[in-house]
């Protein structure tokens, strides 16, 4: 690497810097540090779990029950049921990083987290993000819009046969980004009339754009529903799925989803 | 399907909603009303009428900060901007390009002490050590962030052009997994259901932990 601008060192211009460590902008930086975050953790006792490699786990004695680590790049969570154990793991961590301490936790990645200790609800919403993708489409003083997609839209569902404006093409796909944000993130109910409008971002049609305006115009009106998780009810662990045969108007395609509830909230979703 | 009418169903015609069209809303911060001059960063517009060439890139033009710049007020106003959007739209997108543009910039100290700030940590943490360049190699290409933050500091960050690496040679993995909003909502849910602690940590700088091998 070179030197870099304004720090060469007199006598030696000539001369390179060798990397030891990573910096940003290098290609492999995210892996090195990822290496780097899980032999610490490995060290500390947690284990990788197979399905995700953003989870890990240490099984710890059995009053203390398991801790949990949520990794996603420099965004440690931390779960678990005894608070000792989790300051134990923080002082833990803090000895190997730099790390600033954001206690229980409110947000993750735009997600809105509240807790409500005496009646065990955990409530998670993006309100603040669906805001800022309303104000960045200039779309919040739109009516709202009782359902996500109309009834019997499914002729419009099909392919565009001319060519979309290229501005056409980039203000759709910014659109279905946004959306398709909210629809992995909290909100479930968009997800179908997302999945449908996804497969044209391509080549949007005109009916395509309003469309995906009307899904824009549902959640002004939705803005402030969350996921609520109510401990109390103790529900156990239930799945629903549904699947239509050769449904899709353009290429008869069949559409199957699939929803899980755990504590009467939604926590897995594809429809 | 070219028209905007939904078919006739057998209830009622329904018309596709007719929201604004698109691009009017999502641009509208070009539309400002602003003299030329404003949008011109920093008299480029005079260098460039004193040499007499029409510039060859496109010039960057200041975009005001949609957060402190409200539409709304400037309608009110009968489309003059107030002191405090003026102040943004004239600051925002005028942290300077480069480290020679910011040496030569009013606030010159302040950046570079920036610098310093960011060398003394990398420093620190022993990044690098001087070698001659092996013959046949080339060395990576850097170059300076430098931000001036919200909270009015100065923050400098050096970055390495990371696109002129050659995979295979100057690097193999480059993946970094992370956990998926699936697992998050079913640990919040047992959270729920279990009273967990549910706390959160941040690595400050963590990609400088990385150790290389190549």
């Amino acid at each position: 690497m070179e030197q870099p601008q304004g720090f060469i060192t007199t006598g030696k211009e000539t001369q390179v810097c060798h990397l030891k460590k990573a910096i940003c902008g290098l290609k492999q930086a995210s892996h090195t540090w990822n290496s780097n975050i899980h032999a610490a953790l490995t060290e500390l006792g947690f284990k990788q779990t197979v399905a995700d490699a953003g989870i890990y786990i240490m099984h710890q004695q059995e009053e203390d029950g398991p801790l949990y680590i949520i990794l996603y790049i420099d965004d440690i969570t931390i779960l678990g049921a005894s608070l000792e154990a989790v300051k134990e793991l923080k002082v833990n961590l803090a000895k190997c990083y730099e790390i600033s301490d954001l206690e229980e936790i409110e947000s993750y990645l735009g997600i809105c987290i509240t807790r409500d200790q005496q009646s065990k609800h955990l409530t998670i919403d993006q309100s603040g993000y669906i805001k800022d993708v309303l104000v960045h489409f200039g779309m919040v003083d739109a009516n709202p819009y009782n359902t996500p997609l109309l009834a019997g839209v499914d002729v419009h569902l099909v392919k565009y046969d001319s060519q979309a404006s290229v501005s056409d093409i980039k203000y759709y796909q910014g659109l279905i980004g946004s959306l398709l944000y909210v629809q992995i993130g909290t909100c479930p109910d968009i997800s179908f009339a997302v999945s449908c409008l996804v497969q044209y971002a391509a080549n949007p049609s005109p009916n395509h754009l309003c469309l995906a305006q009307y899904v824009l115009s549902h959640l002004v009106g939705t803005i402030d529903a969350c996921l609520c998780y109510d401990g109390a009810t103790g529900e156990g662990l239930y799945g629903y799925t549904d699947s239509s045969l050769a449904d899709q108007a353009d290429d008869c395609h069949s559409t199957s989803s699939y929803m899980f509830l755990l504590v009467n909230g939604a926590i897995s979703w594809s429809l | 399907m070219q028209g905007p009418t939904l078919p006739s169903t057998p209830k009622k015609e329904q018309k596709l909603p007719t929201s604004p069209p698109p691009h009017q809303s999502a641009v509208c911060t070009e539309q400002l009303p602003l003299t030329p001059e404003l949008r011109m960063p920093g008299g480029m517009q005079q260098q460039l009428r004193n040499v007499g060439v029409a510039p060859r890139r496109s010039v960057c033009v200041p975009v005001p900060n949609p957060q402190y710049f409200n539409t709304d007020n400037v309608a009110q106003r009968g489309g003059r901007l107030g002191n405090a959007e003026l102040l943004a739209t004239a600051y925002v997108g005028r942290d300077p390009a480069s480290y020679t543009e910011a040496m030569g910039s009013t606030n010159a100290d302040s950046w570079e002490e920036a610098c310093k700030y960011e060398i003394a940590a990398l420093d620190k943490n022993k990044t690098w050590e001087l070698v001659d360049l092996p013959a046949d190699h080339k060395a990576v290409k850097l170059k300076w962030v430098l931000k001036h933050k919200a909270d009015g500091h100065y923050h400098a960050c050096l970055v390495a052009k990371g696109f002129t690496q050659i995979p295979g040679l100057d690097y193999d993995e480059t993946f970094l997994p992370v956990a998926c909003f699936e697992s998050l909502r079913l640990l919040l849910a047992l959270a729920a259901l279990e009273d967990w602690e549910v706390h959160q940590l941040d690595v400050k700088s963590a990609f400088l932990n990385g150790v290389l091998n190549e």
